[in-house]
Formats: C-alpha cells, structure tokens, sequence
C-alpha cells in the first residue's frame, strides 16, 4: 500500500499535494502551472520557466547557480513543459537528497525550497527590469534547439505529425512548446509582464514528496494571491469523418507508421479505456505483439498508448517501407478483432495483472508520483492509484469490447523510408 | 549456501552475498518499505564476445557478430510457449536487453515474486531453438537493427567507436548486421549457450521485499550444476592510436550531433580508478563548470543534450562527450583547450569538493530505485566489482587521484564524431 497523499487548496486557484515518506533517500518539490494551450502564448510559455531558472537576485549568474547545486549534494533544478490535450503545463522543480544524509547538516527541504521560491518570485532582471539579454539569448536557441532535436528522432517526429494532424485547426493541436516562427518571433520586452501574469493566471499543482514534511502555512503564504481557478478536463470527443491520410518521404532505413483514433469515452471511464489499450497493444501479451510482431514477424515494435487528456489512442510501429499498408491492415484487423469479441478471458486477466504491477509501482517513485496526480487533475483528481487498480479489475470482456467499440480511426501518418545510401 | 552481510557505511543500506554451489554469485539487497520488487539474472556475455577459449578445450573459437542479442530473443521461447505469456500470469513485467559485455533477463513485480523468480529461473535455464523459430526472428531484429540505423544518436556513438578501435570488438554493432544474423542458426546459438549461460559465469541480483530462506530454497530447486568450465574472452591486438581523429556521417537531421573523446588505456581499473574519473569529469565538464559555461555562451551546446561519461570494459576505455552542436569542431578544441589548463593550473581544491558532494548525492539518490540498485549491482558484479566499495571509493579519492585521471585524456588519441544534416 502507498502512504496517502495529503491534499491542501492554498487559493481558489492553486493546491498543495504532499506525500511524507521517509523510506525515500531523496525529496522533490516541485510547481506545475496549466493554462489553456494558445499560439499566443505557447511559445513564450515555453521559454519562460528556462529563463527563470537559469539565475536569481540571490544567484546572479548560471554558474554560481549550478555551483549552489551540486555543493547541495548534486540537487537538481529543472524546468519542463508538458501537454495535456488542449492544455499546457509549465514546471518548474528541485530535487535532492533527504536532509539526514547531508553530511554538512543542511535542512534540504528549507534550502531547495528557497531555491525554488526564489527562481518563482525573483529571478534575475536587469536595470530595466527584463530578463538579461544573454540568458534570453541562449535560452531561445535552445529552445529552437529542442525543436530540431525532435526532429532528429524520428519516433518522436511521427508521433508529433501525426498528432498535429489530428488536432489541426484547433487548441489541442498548438505545439507544447509553439511553432518555430513564434519562438523566432519572441523578443525579452513583453516576458516579465507574462511572466507575472502566468504566476496570477494559472492554476497551481503543487507538489512535495519524499522525506520531507513541508508546512503548508509557509506554502499559503508564499502562493497567497497567485493561481487562477481553471476547471480542467479532456478534449472533447467530435465524430471524425473520413480519415486523414498524410504521408511523408525522407531518406531512412525504416518507415514509422503512426495512427490516431479518438475516443467516445468520458473522464470516469479512463481506466476502461486504459485496459483496452492495453489488450490492444500495451503489453507483450497484447493482440498487437502477439500478432504484428510475433506471429507476423513485420516490426520491432507495435504498440498502442492511451492519451487521455486528449480524448485519444495512438497505435505506433517502425516497418519495412514495403509493408507499410499490410501493417496497417494487420492493425485495423486486431482492433476489429477485439470489437467483435474476439478476445479471451486469459487476454483480459494478464492485461488487468500488468496494470495493476504499474499501478502498484507508482508510488515508489517520486516522479511517478507526480505524474499520476498531475495526470488526474484532467479526470479523478482524487484517485489514488491503487483505486484505479481496483476499478480496473471490475471491468468484464463486455465492458472492454464495448469500449473497443467507441474508437473511431482518426489519422494515418506515415513516415516514408525512401531508403539511404 | 552461506551469505555475507555487505554494508554501506555511508548510505546506511546492507546487501546479502552469497556464493550458490551451482557457481552462481547472488545478491539480495532488501528494500522493505518499497513495493516493487526487481530481478535481474545475467550472463557474462555480450556483442564483444564473438571470440573465445573455454578452460575445457584447446583453441579460440569465432562466431557470427550479434549472436549475443539474437540468443537473447530466443532464450523467451520454449517448447511450450514463450516466457513473456508465463509472466503475464504473475502480472510482472519482464524484459531483457544485451549490452557489449551482458545479457540480462529481469523483471519487476509488486505480487508473487517467488512465481516470477522461479519463471526467470527457469526460462534462462531452459534454451529452445530451431530451425523455425530461429528464422522466424530475422525479419523482428531486422526491423530493430534498421530503426537503430535512423537513430542519429546510435550512429554518432557506432561511428565514434569505429574510429577509435582498430580491432576490439567494441566497434562491432551489439545487434551485428542484417547480413551477419543470416548466418545465425540453431546450433551457434546453442554453441554459445552453453557456453556463456554457465552459473559460474552469471549472477542473479533481487531487490525488494523477499524472505532470504525462500528465495534460497528456490534458487536451491531451480539451479541445475554446472561444470566449472571458465571462458576467456580473445581479442585481436588493439593499438594505443586510433583509426582516424574525424569522421562524418549525414542523415536526416535538422541539428549536427557529436561524440567526442579520448582513447584510454585498457589496463583493468578498480573501484577507486572509476570514482577518480567521475570525479574529474564532473570538475572537467559539469553544469558548474567553467567549460561547460564557455560552451553555452557560446551557442555550442545545449543543456538537454550535452552529456560526459566515462565508457570502460574489457579491453576498451574511453572518456566521451555528446550531444547537439551546431560547431562540433569548436566544441572539441574547447574541450582540449580546458583539458590543457586543468593540466598546467591543477584541479581546484573548491570544484573537487564540490564534485565529491555532488556525486555522493546523485548515488545516494539511485539507491531509492530496486532497478537501479539492481542493474547497477549486476552491472558492476560482471565486472568484478561491488557497489559500496564504489560509494566508499568516492569519499577517498584525492585531488592527486584526480590529477593522475587528467593524464589519459590526450589529445593525439582523440575523436571527433559528426552526424551533420544532408546537403540540399
């Protein structure tokens, strides 16, 4: 059994969520701020939370920062930007180790929290109060940078497209982190007053987890006017038409086949359609393993992942270029398969088992942790993960073909291998 | 069989050694409060062992590249079915992987840990190839040698290795070459079973919640004997030079990548030698350093990319840095240009400090994690080392030690990988 995860609302628009557990050797705190995705915003969004953890009025330099850092045992800053279907969340967290193995006697928990407390509330300006021109410099290349570097992985390329696709023309299809013509359009003058706003605007999930015990008055006080109230949920479900069909030539070995279904579901049926996927393709006893790769011998990979906030369910697999059609067929054919009932108690029982063993797992990773409740803000926020565990194993095959049945093909996007020399 | 408490002074954690009659080495590391549980049963022998003498006969013998990873697919199959199925009854999730010295077949569970362990037990044990089933997996590891081919973070680091290594074994791809599977049959693979998957020459690792009689008596009930037959690993002459200081690949990139480093000695190194150069790479070239602030001023890295690592094994070492550049030259003549300064001005006593906190802290993290103790004491177990003589190692480390690890970075036995975009 995982220790229960305390839930404290700070402001209408922001709550803290503290898991104390000393059988952790390490303490994370973290804040993740969600805004509704918009192609005004997203990219400066982006940016933000690199530029304010790159120096602070107490830290005024990177280095000195970093130094700060790893004389705090190797603790670690970061920042991360992340999508849930039409929402956008920007992170900001500090990790370390657990204040009775530092051998210097600090109080970890007072000395990363202040480091994050300062890299929220005053990060380094200049005398014109903006964002130094160096770090705004160097944080917008790399930013354009984590553009190309996805573009460089060709699993992540596909998926991206094929999403984009998806979801074109609307919110939940604006990259997490912008275009790359809204970065390159960005300048360091309107940043401060976004930033500001972000910190007014959003609605706060809070974190801190491990051997730590946090005092939530310290938390009220230091978020007291900030957040936003934001009811948050998935995207909502529209009836595709015809599919869209996009395919793509570049010079590579192998071809990725990358294909999008939306989902007829509602947020309290997650775990249902979760077990589906999981049938589908989401472990090596699924019809898409068993089958695409095992029986047929087509791929390396074949897999189905469930992305709930957005309402949908992406099938993925690297093939030989000349057998991209009889993959996808082999594809539909699973999935119709299981839609008819062409599915075993057996088949059931060992995906229910496998997601139970990764829903037990969660809380013993602090991260994970995180994941799950951040995750659950957008269905059952206050679903432990053991009561999802139970929830799953009421399902019967009747439930899961019913849902199998609520998939509707959205987007094929393939990746064309046209080979190297 | 007898067990020895092993304990880290420094991080408060205890593991249990023992040495079965079979010959295998196992190692029980309790971790009460957590979950999950984590085994790991592996084999000494990976894609550089494609060259070999066993104790009990006369001559070297060579075998088909990529035979290691092969057998690692097949090993899941038996007569009746594969193991992943077994597993699935048990609800845990399994998995293998072969890297340049191992073979690792592991699972997690958070339920019925006996039934698991006794299912890797036995499925290791149990070898099931023919003619069929071995041709059946060409077209499966095909896909996952050419889904490697279009991974231009693969490439670099291949490329890197075929420039530096004339000979050694560690230049050959782990997964070997369509081509070279072909010649993959029945009886290689069982040649190189039989072989390698001697208990002497494995270990097990669980970590978890387990009661250490149980878990004895299965391994007990489980391990078949096995003749103390000991393998040698053969490799060609490796010069101190390397093949070549540049080489170039394109691919469909938006963004260059590189890899770039230092051919080092291959004497063995001990527990001591690798906490040294930890420690210099993290004065050398971490986030607080003065190198890696002088590479983001100047555009030349990045910092979800960039990344040090000191790469050793059997007859093969090298210090390496990667990552995303669009000047990849400049990045290696700054990282010479440091390396020259640290040499003439010494290691400063404030950033060896510090990198000693810094690394103290990051192992004591990984000890939160059952997969990471038990790869790592799997990992480091096959070498002939042990996890908490490393942790001990990290505290006596001197500056002097430090210094000494700065003389194998030299310049004239240097690399430069590149995987640049494709001219338009």
């Amino acid at each position: 059994m995982t220790n229960p995860l305390q839930s404290c609302p700070l402001t209408g628009g922001a709550s803290l969520k503290s898991l104390s557990d000393p059988r952790f050797k390490t303490m994370r705190v973290s804040v993740n701020m969600l805004v509704p995705l918009s192609k005004k915003t997203a990219a400066a969004y982006a940016l933000l939370p690199s530029l304010v953890s790159r120096s602070t009025q107490q830290y005024p330099d990177y280095t000195a920062l970093n130094r700060r850092l790893a004389e705090l045992y190797g603790a670690s800053l970061n920042s991360c930007v992340r999508k849930f279907g039409s929402w956008q969340s920007i992170g900001l967290s500090v990790s370390g180790i657990a204040s009775r193995y530092a051998f210097g006697g600090e109080d970890m928990l007072e000395e990363l929290s202040s480091l994050l407390f300062s890299v929220l509330f005053s990060p380094l300006k200049d005398g014109d109060g903006l964002f130094p021109e160096e770090g705004f410099r160097q944080e917008k290349r790399q930013l354009l940078e984590l553009k190309d570097a996805e573009y460089n992985d060709k699993m992540t390329y596909a998926h991206q497209r094929c999403e984009e696709i998806l979801f074109q023309g609307q919110q939940a299809g604006i990259n997490r982190c912008g275009s790359r013509e809204d970065i390159e359009a960005l300048g360091r003058e309107g940043l401060p007053a976004l930033w500001d706003g972000l910190l007014k605007s959003a609605r706060f999930e809070i974190f801190t987890l491990g051997d730590c015990a946090p005092d939530p008055a310290l938390f009220q006080e230091k978020f007291a006017g900030l957040g936003g109230a934001h009811a948050l949920g998935p995207v909502p479900y529209a009836a595709p038409g015809q599919p869209r069909r996009e395919t793509e030539e570049q010079p590579l070995s192998q071809s990725k086949l990358s294909m999008a279904f939306r989902l007829d579901s509602t947020p309290g049926e997650r775990m249902l359609f979760q077990l589906m996927s999981a049938v589908l393709g989401g472990t090596p006893s699924s019809k898409l393993f068993q089958n695409v790769r095992e029986k047929m011998g087509l791929c390396y990979y074949c897999s189905s992942s469930l992305a709930s906030a957005s309402g949908a369910l992406f099938v993925e697999s690297g093939v030989e270029t000349e057998n991209l059609e009889k993959t996808e067929e082999a594809v539909l054919g699973q999935l119709a398969a299981l839609q008819r009932g062409d599915v075993t108690e057996e088949e059931l029982t060992f995906a229910k088992l496998a997601l139970c063993n990764a829903l037990h797992s969660v809380g013993d990773s602090l991260g994970a942790v995180e994941n799950w409740y951040l995750s659950r803000a957008f269905d059952e926020p206050s679903q432990s993960p053991d009561m999802a565990a139970q929830q799953l194993m009421g399902y019967t095959l009747k439930d899961v073909v019913s849902a199998a049945n609520r998939l509707r093909l959205h987007t094929v996007y393939r990746l064309k291998g046209s080979g190297v020399n | 069989m007898e067990w020895q408490k092993v304990t880290g002074q420094r991080v408060g954690d205890h593991y249990f050694k023992g040495s079965h009659p079979t010959g295998l080495t196992i190692y029980l590391y309790p971790k009460e409060s957590g979950n999950t549980s984590y085994a790991i049963f592996g084999a000494k022998y990976g894609s550089i062992d494609n060259c070999f003498r066993r104790s009990d006969e006369p001559g070297p013998e060579s075998v088909p590249e990529g035979i290691a990873h092969y057998l690692e697919h097949k090993l899941f199959e038996s007569e009746d079915g594969d193991a992943f199925s077994r597993f699935a009854q048990t609800g845990a999730s399994a998995n293998a992987y072969t890297s340049f010295e191992s073979t690792c077949y592991l699972f997690s569970c958070t339920d019925r840990l006996y039934e698991s362990l006794e299912i890797l037990l036995d499925f290791v044990q149990a070898p099931y190839f023919t003619k069929e089933t071995v041709a059946k997996e060409q077209g499966i590891i095909g896909q996952e040698i050419k889904m490697y081919d279009d991974d231009p973070q693969w490439r670099v680091m291949f490329n890197y290795l075929r420039a530096m290594y004339h000979a050694h074994p560690i230049r050959l791809d782990i997964a070997g070459t369509v081509e070279s599977i072909a010649q993959i049959t029945p009886e290689y693979l069982y040649r190189c079973y039989n072989t390698f998957y001697n208990l002497h020459n494995m270990a097990l690792v669980v970590v978890g919640r387990f009661d250490l009689e149980k878990v004895t008596a299965l391994c007990d009930k489980m391990l078949k004997p096995c003749a103390p037959v000991r393998v040698d690993r053969v490799f060609p002459e490796e010069p101190e030079t390397v093949v070549q200081p540049q080489v170039e690949e394109r691919l469909a990139v938006a963004l260059p990548l590189f890899q770039f480093g230092f051919k080092c000695g291959s004497a063995p190194r001990t527990e001591k030698d690798l906490a040294a150069m930890e420690i210099l790479l993290d004065v050398l070239a971490s986030e607080a350093s003065p190198l890696f602030r002088k590479l983001l001023d100047d555009g030349l890295v990045n910092e979800s990319s960039f990344s040090y690592e000191f790469f050793e094994g059997a007859g093969y070492a090298t210090v390496l840095f990667g990552g995303e550049s669009r000047n990849p030259q400049a990045v290696a003549q700054a990282i010479n240009q440091e390396v020259a300064r640290l040499g003439q001005e010494g290691i400063p006593e404030e950033a060896f400090q510090r990198a000693k906190r810094a690394l103290y802290g990051e192992n004591v993290a990984a000890l939160n994690s059952a997969s990471s103790i038990a790869n790592g004491v799997l990992s480091l177990s096959l070498k002939g080392r042990e996890l908490f003589t490393y942790i001990d190692a990290l505290a006596a480390v001197t500056a002097a030690d430090v210094a000494q690890s700065l003389q194998a970075l030299r310049e004239d036995r240097s690399v430069l990988s590149v995987i640049g975009p494709l001219e338009k």
